[in-house]
This record gives C-alpha cells, structure tokens and sequence, in this order.
C-alpha cells in the first residue's frame, strides 16, 4: 500500500496501538461517549426548554401582553369588541377552548378518552400589527398565507406530532365535527413547530364554531400597548383590563433549575473524561518504544506531537458522533419528566418533542474535542518531557514520594481556596465553584491518603503475605488513582445528591402536612361564582369552616412578588409551617399592619422580622414583617395578608379560591355534590390527599432526572474501575509471578488479588461518606439557598451510605472477576513470562 | 560519511557537571565499519545518540553529507535521521502494534524510498518471509533484532548507527544477527558505527575506536 503523504504512515503506527489494545480503546470510547451523552443529553433539555421558553414569550397570547377580559362569567360578546374599535382602541380577538377528541370529531367511544385539543381561533389581519417589537415575531408559523388562512376552506395549523396523533382519527371523521368547516368542506391541515402540541390554530370564525361560540370572544390583545389606559366608562363593568405580567419571565425563573441540571452533566463529563484520561495516559505510557523508533526514523518531536494530536481529534470526533446519539436518546427520554417539572414548579410549557440546532451538534463535537485535549494535556506534557532514548531509565512513578508531595500541596492549596470561596462568595456561581474545588481537592488528596492508609496498613501487618498485599496494593495506586478517583466522586456525589433528595423529601412531606391542613380546596371561575359557593357552603351542614383567599400581583422594591390574602383562622395558627416568628403575629395580622413573607422574598432582599416594607399599589403607609414562612418549590417571593387588608389595598384581587374543613368522613359526599351543583372539574375542587399526591409526584418527577444522572455517573466509574482492572490484568501476571515462583498456589493469588481490590474500594468508599455529606451540605446551605432561595435542614441517612458501599464494593468484585478469572486460569508458561522481558 | 570534530558532551549530575568526554575527533568514510568500544558509562552511547541527533552535544561539530547536525534544528535532524541514518537499538527495536512486515518497511514508508524488490531481498536474506504478519511480542530477541536490521537498511540509509545490537541476544543468535548484518552493510556500501563491548565483534569491523576517561583512541 502506497500512500501519498508518507507522514500518514505515522498515524498509521499510532492508530495500530488502539487496534492491538481493545480493551483501552473501549475505555477511551466509553468515557467519551458517556461524557459526551450525558453533557450533550442534558443541553438539548436545556435548549429545548430555553427555545419553547422564547416561543412562548414571542406568542401573540403570552402573558405579557397587555390584555382584556370579561369581568364576569360571560365570554365577550363581538358586539363589545366593535364597539372597542369604533372607540380607536387597537385590539384583536381571540377565542379560545379545549375540546376532548370525542366532542372534536363528533365521534363516540375514542379510545383517547383524556386527549385533550386546545383550540386557538385568531384575526390574523389584526393581529399581524401587534406591536412586539422586544420579540419581533407573533409567534405565528413564518409560512403563514394571510389569502388562504381567511378564505374558505380555511386553513388549521397544527405541531407535527399533533397531526399525526391525528392522523387516525381524520379517516373516521364526520361532517359536522372536524376537519370539517361549517359549509361541509374539508379545510386544509398545516404543520409547524412553532405551535404547541396538541394545538390548533386557525380563523375566528372556524374557532368559535367548533368551540359552540358563535358572537361570543374569549379576551382581546391589546395592540400597541405597553402601559393601557382605563377602560371606556360604559364597557367598564363588563370588561376588565389586564396589564402584563412582567414577573412572568420564565427563562429568568428557571435559570437555576437549568444551572443545577448543567453542572451535575458537568460532573457526569468529567467522570467520563477520567476514564479517557485513564486511556490516554496509559496508551502514550505504552507507546514509549513507539515513540523511540519513529524518532530515531526520522520524525520530530514536533510532528509526532502533531500526530498524536491529530490521532484524538479524529477519535474523538468518530466517537462524539455516537455519543451525541446516545445524548439525544438520554435527553428524549427525560424530557417527559422535565417538562412535568417546569410546568409543575415554574407553569413553563416543554415541549414534548426535541428540536435540536446545528449549534447543538456542534458544540457536542467540540466538547467532546476540548474534553479529550484537557485528559491528554498532561500525558501529553509527560511525553514530551520524557527521556525518549534511554527507555525505562526515566520513567516517572506516581508512587514517587515527591509526587506525592506534589499533590499533597495541591490538594491542600485546592482546599484553601475551597474554603476562601465558601467565606467570600455570595453568588450560586460561587457556590459550584466551591463544589467544583471540593471535588478536585478530594481528587487531589485521595492518591495520598490511600499511600498513607495503605503503609499504615502495611507497618502494622504481622505476616509477610499480609504486608505483601498492602505493599502491592500500594504499588497498584497509581495505576487504578484515576479509576478510583471516578469512583469516589461518583460515590460521594451519590451521597451528597441523595442526601439532599432525601432530607428534601422528609421536609417536604411534613411541610406539605402542615401547609395543607384544610380538607377540601376550590377554586372558582369568577366573583359570581364565588359568592354564589359561598352562600351554598353557608347551607351545608358539614363544613366546619370556609377559609376564603384571594391573590393579587405586585413589586416590592423592583422585585414582582405575589400577594395573598387569607382569613385568619385556627388551621393557619396551629398548622402553617412558620420558620420564625414575632409574638402576637395572627391577631397583628388580623389588625391589618403586619404581614408574613416567605423564605425566598426574605433571602432576596435581607427581609427580617419586624422591618417595614412599602409595597407597590398599596393605599396605607407600610406593612410590619412579622413571621417568615417556609415555601419550599415557590420560585417567587410571597406576603401573605388579612384578606381584608388586601381587598382594601387591592381591590381588583382575583378572589374565588376557598379552603374548606370538613370531617374527613364528609369530604367525598362534598366534592361529588360542588362537582354536581357548580360544574366544576377535577381540578377545581381537591381534596388534600389529592393536592398531596400530585405535589409529592412532582417532586419525584423534578428530581428524575438528577438521580437519573446520578446513577449513570455511577455506571461510569464501575465501568471505569473494569477497564482499569482489565487493561492492568496482563501487567498483573508479571507481578505476582515472583510471589507465585516462592510457593504461593495460586489459589491463595486469587483471594489475595480479591481481598486487594476490595480493600480499595472499601477505603475508597468510606472517604466518600465525609466527602458526600461535605457535597450534601453545599448542596443544601449553599446551592439550593442561592439558587431557590430556600434552606432546608441538613440531614444524614446512614443507610444510604451502607448500599452505596456495598454497591462499592459489588461493583469492585464485578469487575475484578475477569482479571482474577485470568490468574486462576492463566498457564505457568504465562507466569513464567513475568521473568522474561516485557515485549 | 561521518566527520566527528572537537565534540564534548557532560551530564548534570546531584555531584555537579560530570564531563564524559571532550575534544572527541573521528571520521568514518563511506562503506567503512567502525566499533566503538569502551567500558559501561564512558559515553559511547551518548557519543552514537549524538551522531544520531538524539541528543546534543555541548560543542562541536558532526558532519554527515557534509552538513553539521549540530547546527540544526530538531525538524531538521529529523528529516537528515530519515534520509541519511539508519538505527538500532540494544532491545526494544519494533513497534509493539505494527506487523513485522510493517514494522520492516515503516522508515523506508517515511522516507518515501520503498524498492519492494530490495525489500523482498533483506525479507530472504534476514529469513523473515514466514514472520511478516506476525506481530513483535510473538517473535523472539534474535528475530526481533533482524527485523531491526531489516528496517534500518530498507531505507538504504547511507550511515547505520548500531547500539549493542546484540547485547540482549545470546551467543549463537548474536553471531547469526552480527553475521547478517555484517554481509548486508558491505553488500550495499553502508557506512556503519556499532557501539560493542565485545572486542570479537569489533575484530570483524574495518577498525575500532576506544573512548576512555573522555578520550577516544
């Protein structure tokens, strides 16, 4: 074979090592790929979330658009629209509703009983001049035809997941329910991904006649309009005018959620990349012979280094592809628990479907390039700096004391700034760096500490096979560190994270018990209703109590915050979960001066009890803060207020919800009759173990993807450890050979080999404990405080610790099996092989 | 071939500088062999590796073809080890990952001067043709030093530079590689410097050079 760059003869030599040694090109593949899954699984999440956050903040309906609605039970009648119009207000109609599939399609007995459609009718002629010039788009599909759309037979556009679930049911349908118009003609389907699923877009007109609401209009968009005006005299008291909700920006809401999710993917990259680490060191360490001959045939030290560099870029580049896969699988597969999740904590609509960017794939690529770079720069260097024709005269063992001094000091400088950082940083960026110095102090020092341990365990051992087996356990340090490291991390992170979902979960199981003491919870669509449940609660003889609340939006020195007014009762005093708390609180509230705050709101702006906060809107001078309470998965500062003193200072708050105690044996006899009596759906009235449930299924859900992540970080480092264990099998022949030529069966070899290894991973997982609760704890005072704003107590399970130490330890008998498999079955000849010459 | 003037070379040492020889003066000529001996640790290795321009020497001049390695750069000692040198090493020789035949034709590849009728001779002459596919590991010390052999000449290098190349080997396989090796060098007018201890060895050369206490006689 002939090739035309001869200097690719050279990669052909570097490329063969990986071929004569599989099981390091696994380990390099599978660290890679791996690194490069999870990172890359859990960015196409975070893009996917950030990109349906824009759509939804360009849409023409989002919630800062300034808007208008009925002040009663009644849609808006078309007639009051016109009327807006002649008077020169800029609006545009939209009609909104969801319909099940059954009452779509007209068609009886759907096997998709709970799909529900939502169906958006528009003016797109009106609506085209909305003024979004901080968006620039309506959130309308780009391909949009304003002839086609608004002339029979009309145009639906729909997401293309949508239209396909739809699919099916288009063959059954019948003329008078959809596709069809009110003329009997098919109207035209369109596709975009713009829209949401299981949306429909299309003209007013076809809207409301699916919906059953000809005449009739849902609100008006306020076109042109960031800061409105009062509503005209006659239409006042019909129609009520809605100002944008400009708290309502979810990216900035969940930004610490994508934070926390982004640096534990960090973390699963970097126990990945000590896997290729591990490979690429001990690849270049064994291709020192290769290094001699092509530089003494002529190849510089600087090509050669172009070469090897060269070599990853192309293997990394081949295995990013795969992993990239890999990572679009990870990401389609939690992405449903995500999105449950946002919407649970945050109401941020995920879409369902993944719509990744080139920049997306790219970035993969080049995070898989930079990560190989950063594992390879220091066996690099070492190369470099090696005695390239002297062979074996130089080489540099970890095990060498000096470098263990080296790593010591390192180790203990990491740890300083640790510390500094902990002292000094205020921000949740601060904070990952300060788990990020945590981790690789520990890193650091975990070499060193296992020399330490391992001669300790040695000078103490009394028979000269014992202080064999610490001896060689201490020689082997070096070689498995990385292995060991991977696993340590990933065990104390395993800690650190299901300590903290954990202590989480207790406290917000108990929280819940004490937050939701009312039996039965409604909410109602409008005033009317309110007082009409109101008075048919008065009449029943079962409820014991009726605890109104109403709501309304404000800002407390910038800051939107929401307000909540509630009835002062003896549920709140005996029940409501209080962090602190002045004396005489509940009457001081009940007089309308005082009020309570919520964690977050105190955190966010150094709220203490006693001080005086001016609120934006409010008709007296200031309230006193006079309790604190905890609200665990609230993203937004709260104050909570006599329901009196709200309706004083705001008397447009939204009223309508009511916490109901009942005897328990009363409350489905009450749900069924509210259900019967108002209408109401399963989500307008709850009973607690209900709203307990669901809170609890989020929580589990919020928390799927960190322990999802966790337990693949913990896949890595087994996997770590096996190839580790694997690549250093042959190498181990040669050193237990002398010990088996002076009469040890090799019996006797095996268990030694395995009491060896699990004496590793036992000493490396009882230094992860202290270093997990260490994670644990700047998980739950540091991370979660600045990114949530809330502080939850921090809490040990010791029994955690006992199956991640088994888990440990399984996992090191795991992958010692083959290794020690091989000694048990090896022929003396491969023994004998030990005394002859490493070729 | 080879002019070898004024060369010094000294090692750091935790002692201080120890000088392992100065004002070191040879010549080799075309298709002459030479053996360099002397006792362990005088320097003749480092004296070859310099030769080589695998490492430097403190002063001093070594010419081949005329040009002064020890004015070049790495990238073009490099190029002049490629085109002018073949060497060989006491052990370790081959990489561990190519195939004999690929291990044998690797610098002749580099150089971009495979003659696969000159390479079908050195495979016969050196009795490798049932070794090709096989890989470094399954082959043994005296095998492996033919191929090394094998690879040095292939490139028809003008100047081979051999280390105890059979150092490592026992008596009867040295004698095979050292006879070899010999019949080829004359056989295409290679100029070759062996480093030896055995002064057998050096007897069957053109001449010998002994270094002693940093002289060279």
């Amino acid at each position: 074979m002939r090739l035309r760059m001869p200097s690719l003869w050279i990669l052909h030599a570097l490329l063969s090592h990986w071929w004569r040694h599989p099981v390091q090109l696994s380990t390099l593949v599978l660290g890679l790929l791996a690194a490069t899954a999870l990172w890359s699984g859990v960015q196409a999440l975070n893009q996917q979330a950030r990109l349906s956050y824009d759509q939804a903040a360009a849409r023409f309906d989002s919630l800062n658009q300034a808007q208008i609605v009925s002040a009663g039970d009644q849609p808006i009648q078309e007639s009051e629209y016109i009327r807006l119009r002649r008077l020169g207000w800029a609006v545009t109609p939209l009609v909104e509703g969801v319909l099940s599939l059954e009452i779509l399609f007209k068609l009886e007995d759907l096997p998709e009983k709970d799909v529900k459609i939502q169906i958006v009718g528009i003016d797109p002629m009106t609506l085209q001049s909305l003024n979004r010039s901080d968006q620039g788009s309506t959130g309308l599909p780009d391909n949009l035809s304003l002839n086609d759309f608004l002339t029979p037979p009309w145009q639906v556009w729909m997401s293309p997941a949508t239209a396909e679930g739809l699919r099916p049911l288009l063959a059954k349908a019948k003329a008078d329910g959809f596709p069809f118009n009110p003329q009997g003609e098919k109207v035209s389907i369109h596709t975009s991904t713009a829209l949401a699923h299981n949306e429909l877009i299309t003209d007013l007109y076809l809207a409301q006649h699916w919906l059953g609401m000809e005449g009739l209009l849902s609100r008006l968009l306020l076109l042109d309009a960031d800061n409105p005006s009062a509503l005209p005299e006659a239409l006042a008291s019909t129609l009520r005018l809605v100002r944008p909700q400009s708290d309502h920006d979810i990216s900035r809401l969940t930004a610490s959620f994508h934070l926390n999710l982004s640096a534990l993917s960090l973390l699963a990259f970097l126990v990945g990349l000590l896997m290729v680490y591990s490979a690429i060191h001990l690849a270049l360490t064994q291709r020192l012979t290769l290094r001699r001959i092509v530089f003494s045939c002529g190849v510089s030290q600087r090509e050669l280094m172009a070469w090897l560099l060269l070599e990853l870029l192309l293997l990394s580049g081949l295995i990013a592809l795969p992993g990239l896969v890999a990572g679009y699988w990870i990401a389609t597969l939690l992405l449903p628990d995500l999105s449950a999740s946002l919407a649970g904590l945050y109401g941020a609509q995920v879409s369902s479907e993944l719509q990744l960017s080139w920049q997306w794939w790219q970035q993969g690529v080049f995070m898989a390039w930079g990560g190989t770079l950063i594992a390879a720069i220091v066996p690099l260097i070492k190369l470099i700096k090696q005695d390239g024709v002297h062979l074996g005269q130089s080489m540099p063992s970890l095990n060498d004391q000096r470098r263990l001094k080296g790593l010591s000091i390192l180790g203990l400088v990491s740890l300083l700034m640790a510390v500094l950082t902990a002292g000094l940083g205020q921000s949740l960026l601060s904070g990952f760096l300060l788990l990020a110095l945590v981790f690789l102090s520990a890193a650091l020092l975990m070499p060193v500490i296992l020399d330490r341990l391992l001669s300790l365990c040695q000078r103490s051992a009394k028979s000269m096979i014992t202080q064999w087996l610490w001896a060689d356990a201490r020689l082997q340090v070096p070689n498995l560190s990385v292995a060991l490291v991977a696993l340590l991390l990933a065990l104390s992170t395993s800690i650190g994270v299901g300590g903290m979902v954990e202590g989480f979960r207790n406290t917000f199981t108990g929280w819940l018990d004490q937050r939701l003491a009312a039996e039965v919870y409604v909410r109602t669509d409008s005033e009317g209703q309110a007082q009409q449940v109101t008075q048919w609660l008065a009449g029943t003889p079962n409820v014991t109590a009726v605890l109104p609340s109403a709501r309304a939006a404000t800002q407390l020195e910038g800051v939107p915050i929401e307000l909540r007014g509630f009835q002062v009762h003896s549920t709140y005093v005996d029940h409501w979960p209080l962090l602190s708390e002045a004396p005489q609180v509940w009457q001081a509230i009940e007089s309308e001066s005082a009020v309570m705050i919520n964690e977050q709101l105190a955190r966010q702006l150094a709220l203490n009890l006693g001080d005086s906060i001016a609120l934006q809107g409010m008709q007296q001078r200031e309230f006193t803060i006079l309790a604190i309470f905890s609200d665990y998965g609230n993203p937004k500062g709260q104050v909570m207020m006599s329901l009196d003193t709200l309706y004083h200072n705001w008397p447009d708050a939204e009223r309508g919800s009511f916490a109901l105690r009942v005897e328990p044996s009363q409350i489905d006899g009450l749900i069924s009759a509210l259900k019967e009596t108002f209408g109401f759906t399963g989500t307008q009235v709850l009973d607690q173990q209900a709203v307990k449930r669901y809170s609890l299924q989020l929580f589990e859900r919020t928390f799927a993807a960190t322990q999802a992540l966790n337990l693949l970080v913990l896949a890595i480092a087994a996997i770590a450890l096996f190839s580790s264990l694997l690549t250093l099998s042959n190498m181990r022949l040669t050193q237990v050979a002398p010990i088996w030529a002076c009469g040890v069966s090799r019996r006797h070899l095996v268990l030694i080999e395995l009491l060896r290894l699990l004496a590793l991973a036992l000493i490396t997982a009882l230094l992860a404990i202290p270093l997990g609760l260490i994670i644990s704890y700047c998980l739950v005072n540091v991370i979660n405080i600045r990114a949530f704003g809330w502080a939850l107590p921090w809490q040990m399970f010791p029994h955690q610790w006992f199956y991640l130490t088994l888990a440990a330890l399984v996992s090191a008998g795991l992958a010692a099996l083959i290794p020690i498999l091989k000694l048990h079955f090896c022929s003396p000849g491969e023994l004998l092989k030990g005394f002859r010459d490493d070729q | 071939m080879l002019q070898v003037t004024h060369l010094a070379k000294s090692h750091q040492t935790p002692q201080g500088p120890l000088q392992l020889f100065s004002d070191v003066h040879f010549n080799l000529h075309a298709g002459e062999s030479v053996a360099l001996m002397g006792e362990s640790g005088c320097g003749k290795s480092t004296l070859l590796h310099m030769v080589a321009g695998l490492e430097q020497a403190d002063k001093g001049r070594i010419l081949i073809a005329d040009q002064d390695i020890c004015q070049m750069n790495d990238r073009q000692r490099s190029q002049l080890r490629r085109d002018q040198l073949g060497i060989i090493f006491q052990q370790l020789n081959l990489i561990p990952s190519l195939t004999i035949y690929d291990n044998l034709v690797f610098q002749a590849r580099l150089a971009n001067r495979v003659d696969d009728a000159w390479l079908a001779y050195l495979v016969a002459s050196l009795g490798l043709e049932t070794l090709l596919t096989r890989y470094p590991a399954q082959l043994s010390g005296g095998q492996q030093q033919r191929v090394a052999i094998g690879r040095a000449l292939a490139a028809r290098a003008p100047l081979l530079l051999a280390d105890e190349p059979t150092g490592s080997l026992d008596e009867v396989n040295a004698e095979q590689v050292i006879t070899l090796m010999l019949a080829l060098v004359k056989e295409t007018g290679t100029s070759l410097l062996m480093v030896t201890h055995s002064s057998l060895l050096a007897a069957r050369l053109d001449r010998s050079l002994t270094l002693s206490q940093g002289q060279l006689k």
